[in-house]
């Protein structure tokens, strides 16, 4: 069923516009883009196995104490397709997406914005969404949170210019804190890098300098590599001709790590949201999950792969899909 | 970062001036050397001349100066110091000048006629030769040395007296030092004019190209400076292919000229084979991707290039091209040729002498290029030396007394093939793999010069390059290693595995290139002696391959305990080499059983190898193996290439016996035939142990060969004569030790086969639990010490040649009524043992 065709009243004042050049695609710097789209399949990939997507069987995240019309708005309100989903399919997409713009940007923020039944005397709570927050609109002081419309858009909106919004429904992810600093350094350093080697792959057929080919390739590779090593990103195989068998795996596993931190993070978060949108219709519901690769996991395969008690395929298999 | 800053405008230019700056550098000295050698060849340009002299001049005028002031000064450090001697030497200036004068016109005509001397070499000699080999004659050593001596003493005493004329002072240390030079240069005259004519030989003039190639090679490993820089890499690249070009040159001239002796071409190629030998040990401190090594092409497959190169292709109809890598064997591709041309004149002019000579230098080198893992070097070696012997023995007259001349040749070219399996092999046996995969701070110190140091296979090096080079990159990027030091191991032993695997394989091919395949060329084009001396060669190489390849099969077992994770761990495949090993051996032991009946008719002159003693022999020895593994196929045609080559022995040395003072042949014949019927007295036996048809065989064979005799009763005879006096051979003749170790055979394999064999240590007393064999003739076999304690032949005579028609009249030894009677009592034991059965069972 398409959400869109209930008439409700909406009380959030959020003003949208299309942000396709901004956090809304993936854009700049194509290796950040890549590094951005295999943090959110990655965890997209946990959740998105065939056991999982049945309603009758318990998947890998459910809702505890909610009622089953909440749990159904609180499935749609994530959902990114607009159509009904269950809470698994639902939390998926949503993950991936929230994982993709905290690599990207370093933050995304949404604004919950509650559908109630219109015309009768006890309004009562049909449907919410998390609406997306367009980067960089909003200015947030204490208690209080402004929405600046860009000029651009303002004649979409009614002419207005500035909106305010309400604090306690705006939602920011981000990533955990140990990851912001080095997140950050990611972007700044894959962006330069990529601006770099774009000119050098323009210009290298008119430049004077005649240079090999492999070895600024391979400079770049290191380069790049560097920059993501605090994440252990593989690059989707890059490096494949510079890098050892062992280390290749020593980085998926902490590129895994990476993940499940930010995994959890989301989905901390996103429990908090949930709970208060189940505290508008008078429900406490608690986000659950189980059954998904963890840290601790990811530090038993190191110790046992230093060891060499592990095979290289059987070392990542727990993360490539969980049963 | 320094990277970015690299990649920006400034760091670009920086880079760009500074590469310049070097380059310019470089330009400079290079011009400068290039100068000077061009006026050393005949430049005319009178500043490259001046500059070509610059340093013999300031030599001269640096002794010139040094033995002219040193006098005085020394005066004046003797005032002041008392206790030194005074110098109070006086000379007179005109003696003084006439005394310089006189040494330096003596060096000048030295030099003149010393030059005059090389040039008549060069114009005689090297007429028709290039000038690069012409250019070598001064280039000797010694020459050049002396040349610049002369050149010297005569500058120096110029300048002595040009010092004089212009007023200065005279010095008797000038005049000693220039009068010493003269001497020297005067007394070495004689002997170096005499060597001269040694330059007349084009081999006197391979030292130079062979030390400016060890100069060249030396430079791209670790030893070297820029062993590393491509530049260099290649500058000694095209060094080595001129050096060879003119080795090339130099025995191409050799051979033009005809000589009544092969020595020079020897030489030079001897030269250039030690040259190789030397080369192999250095090749493996080379990178693999160093471009010392020449390049050649290599062409994709269409179905496995990258779809962009397939689409240029098939919208430009422009063919890819291909992939230039390194040939590791270019420097060996030359040598060989050279090889072939040195070996082809030799057996033009029918040197089998030089030939043989060669040869065993071939031997060396292939030798140490197996040592060195170059096996697959060694074997073009291997192979371009039998193609050349074999199509010149198709087609040689080797009758005659030149036949054992050739069947050394034979025997050379062997060893020769033999080295890929045992030194190959033997590198890699004797090494502790422990200790050779123990190199963990060598990788992590990323020092990639470590890479060299040990003497490795190819493919080992490379997977040591790659790994040095990967954990380069994780140092660069983690700024650590972490790789463990398990993984390092399991890489490097995966390469020794993937040597392994590569060593038994060629094993493999190397019987049966090498050794079937050339055997039977011989064998079709009947050169029956040499294939005889190829073919036990052959037996030898299988028995040599078979050990090597269980060695390296248990070598590899060793390097499995280093394979931890990752890929599986592939078979060595020794099983499937050693069954083509014994498929080889099989086809030529075949092989040398055709050969037995030509064989016997030529080959019992004392002069040549006793070829038809050694076949018959080893082909005893695989019957009896055949037997003991009941293999039937190809049984009959041994068995009668045995017999037919024990009884051309047996006719030879009984002809022996008619000769005065030989009667004592009588006993080795004796004990030819006591073979021959120990052999059928095991087939016998064999055959009822296993119910083979081994027995029927042989005596359909015996069946023929007595109804072709002449006098039946007299072979039957010359039997039992051979039964009856066994005792009276000798008991370490070479026929009783095989017998002896046929005994060993039977009886492991009666044992193996679960036949009570010591029921002569049975006391009366001991239990009845012992379960006879249900055959009375097995039955009756017993052993003591591992030998049957029965005599096989007896069993033969007793059951075959006692009950032949043409034996009746004929007195039977009395061995063979006590083998039957041996029987008899089996079977009464076999009978008592199935009675009591009968009785002890319930029904």
């Amino acid at each position: 069923m398409n959400r869109q065709t209930k008439d409700l009243q909406w009380d959030g004042r959020i003003k949208w516009w299309s942000a396709l050049n901004e956090s809304g695609s993936l854009r700049g710097d194509s290796n950040l883009s890549m590094c951005a789209q295999d943090a959110g399949t990655t965890i997209w990939s946990w959740f998105e196995h065939p056991n999982t997507l049945d309603s009758t069987k318990q998947g890998n995240v459910w809702l505890d104490d909610c009622s089953p019309e909440l749990e159904q708005m609180l499935a749609s309100s994530i959902s990114h397709t607009g159509y009904k989903q269950f809470i698994q399919e639902a939390m998926a997409r949503h993950l991936q997406m929230v994982a993709q713009h905290i690599v990207l940007d370093g933050f995304i923020k949404y604004n919950i914005n509650a559908g109630w039944t219109r015309g009768k005397e006890t309004r009562k709570l049909e449907d919410v969404r998390l609406n997306f927050v367009p980067r960089g609109s909003v200015i947030s002081v204490p208690k209080f949170a402004f929405q600046v419309i860009p000029p651009t858009e303002r004649d979409h909106h009614g002419g207005q210019r500035v909106v305010r919004l309400d604090p306690e429904r705006l939602i920011t992810f981000q990533a955990p804190r140990r990851w912001q600093q080095p997140l950050r350094r990611i972007r700044h350093t894959l962006r330069a890098i990529g601006k770099s080697e774009h000119l050098w792959m323009m210009t290298s057929a008119r430049d004077e300098v005649q240079e090999e080919f492999a070895s600024v390739a391979r400079s770049y590779a290191v380069q790049s590599a560097r920059a993501v090593a605090p994440i252990g990103w593989t690059a989707r195989g890059l490096y494949r001709d510079y890098i050892a068998d062992y280390h290749m795996v020593s980085r998926e596993l902490h590129w895994y790590r990476f993940c499940i931190e930010l995994r959890d993070e989301i989905l901390t978060r996103t429990a908090d949201v949930f709970k208060l949108i189940g505290s508008l219709c008078g429900e406490r519901p608690t986000l659950r999950w189980d059954r998904l690769p963890t840290v601790e996991m990811v530090v038993e395969i190191e110790r046992r792969l230093i060891a060499g008690d592990l095979n290289f395929d059987e070392a990542l298999k727990p993360f490539e899909c969980v049963a | 970062m320094p990277f970015m800053f690299r990649r920006t405008n400034l760091g670009k230019r920086s880079a760009r001036l500074v590469n310049q700056l070097k380059f310019r550098g470089r330009r400079f000295t290079h011009t400068q050397r290039a100068r000077i050698i061009e006026a050393r060849r005949g430049g005319t340009s009178a500043r490259e001349l001046l500059r070509s002299a610059l340093v013999p001049i300031i030599y001269a005028a640096a002794s010139t100066t040094l033995l002219l002031v040193f006098p005085s000064y020394y005066q004046r450090i003797a005032d002041h110091f008392a206790w030194l001697p005074a110098l109070s030497f006086e000379v007179d200036s005109e003696r003084y000048s006439n005394l310089l004068s006189v040494m330096a016109q003596a060096s000048a005509g030295m030099m003149a006629l010393f030059f005059a001397a090389i040039s008549v070499v060069a114009s005689t000699a090297y007429a028709d030769v290039t000038t690069k080999i012409r250019s070598l004659i001064p280039q000797d050593d010694l020459n050049r040395r002396y040349l610049r001596l002369l050149a010297h003493t005569a500058a120096t005493a110029t300048a002595g007296i040009a010092v004089l004329t212009l007023g200065g002072p005279s010095s008797p240390l000038l005049a000693a030092y220039v009068a010493i030079l003269t001497l020297i240069g005067l007394l070495a005259f004689f002997p170096l004019g005499v060597r001269t004519f040694a330059l007349f030989d084009p081999a006197a003039l391979v030292d130079h190209p062979t030390r400016f190639f060890v100069k060249s090679v030396k430079s791209v490993t670790p030893d070297g400076r820029h062993w590393r820089d491509p530049s260099f890499q290649n500058h000694a690249n095209k060094l080595c292919e001129s050096q060879l070009r003119l080795l090339e040159e130099l025995l191409a001239f050799s051979n033009a000229n005809q000589r009544p002796r092969q020595d020079t071409t020897l030489d030079i190629t001897f030269r250039v084979l030690q040259l190789t030998s030397y080369y192999a040990g250095i090749k493996p401190s080379i990178p693999s991707d160093s471009l010392w090594f020449s390049k050649k092409a290599e062409f994709k497959r269409w179905d496995v290039a990258s779809s962009s190169i397939t689409n240029l292709t098939l919208q430009t109809g422009v063919l890819p091209s291909p992939n230039l890598i390194p040939d590791h064997g270019f420097m060996e591709a030359r040598v060989r040729k050279m090889l072939s041309q040195c070996s082809q004149r030799l057996f033009e002019q029918e040197a089998l002498d030089d030939i043989a000579r060669l040869l065993m230098e071939v031997n060396k080198t292939v030798s140490a290029q197996c040592t060195m893992f170059d096996v697959e070097e060694a074997a073009k070696f291997g192979a371009l030396m039998r193609q050349t012997l074999i199509e010149y023995l198709k087609a040689a007259d080797i009758t005659g007394e030149h036949l054992l001349k050739h069947l050394q040749l034979v025997d050379i070219c062997c060893v020769i093939a033999l080295a890929p399996i045992l030194s190959a092999g033997r590198s890699l046996i004797v090494r502790d793999m422990t200790d050779m995969l123990c190199v963990e701070r060598s990788v992590r110190s990323l020092d990639r010069s470590q890479n060299y140091r040990e003497v490795c296979p190819r493919v080992v090096i490379k997977i040591h390059e790659d790994l040095t080079q990967r954990l380069e990159f994780e140092r660069s990027v983690e700024g650590s290693i972490t790789t463990p030091s398990w993984y390092i191991k399991q890489v490097l032993a995966s390469g020794y595995a993937e040597v392994i695997r590569s060593f038994m394989q060629t094993i493999a091919m190397t019987l049966e290139v090498e050794f079937v395949s050339a055997c039977s060329e011989l064998v079709k084009a009947k050169r029956v002696e040499c294939a005889g001396v190829w073919l036990q060669r052959g037996i030898e190489a299988c028995k040599k391959a078979d050990n090597t390849v269980r060695a390296l099969d248990t070598k590899y077992d060793e390097l499995s305990a280093f394979h931890i994770t990752e890929t599986e761990w592939y078979p060595s495949g020794a099983d499937n080499v050693l069954e083509r090993i014994e498929s080889a051996r099989r086809v030529i032991l075949q092989s040398l059983a055709t050969i037995v009946p030509e064989l016997s008719k030529e080959s019992h002159q004392e002069q040549l190898p006793d070829l038809i003693g050694q076949t018959r022999a080893m082909l005893a020895d695989e019957l009896v193996s055949m037997m003991a593994n009941k293999q039937e196929e190809g049984f009959a045609e041994l068995f009668l290439a045995y017999f037919n080559a024990s009884m051309s022995i047996y006719r030879h040395f009984v002809e022996l016996t008619q000769q005065p003072g030989k009667g004592d042949y009588t006993r080795v014949a004796m004990g030819i035939n006591l073979d021959i019927l120990d052999l059928s007295g095991l087939s016998l036996i064999y055959s009822e142990l296993d119910s083979t048809r081994f027995y029927s065989i042989v005596s359909a064979l015996w069946d023929t060969a007595i109804e072709s005799a002449e006098d039946r009763a007299a072979f039957i005879r010359s039997m039992y004569i051979s039964i009856d006096l066994k005792l009276a051979l000798p008991i370490l003749s070479p026929g009783a030790t095989q017998r002896s170790n046929w005994s060993r055979v039977l009886v492991r394999s009666l044992v193996d086969r679960g036949v009570d064999t010591e029921r002569a240590y049975y006391t009366p007393w001991s239990p009845a639990s012992r379960k006879p064999h249900q055959n009375a003739v097995v039955e009756s076999v017993s052993a003591a010490m591992g030998v049957s304690m029965n005599n096989l032949h007896e069993y033969f005579g007793a059951l075959y040649l006692a009950n032949r028609p043409e034996s009746e009249g004929i007195e039977q030894p009395q061995a063979l009524s006590r083998c039957l009677g041996s029987i008899k009592r089996a079977q009464a034991r076999i009978d008592e043992y199935e009675n009591e059965a009968d009785n002890e069972s319930p029904n």
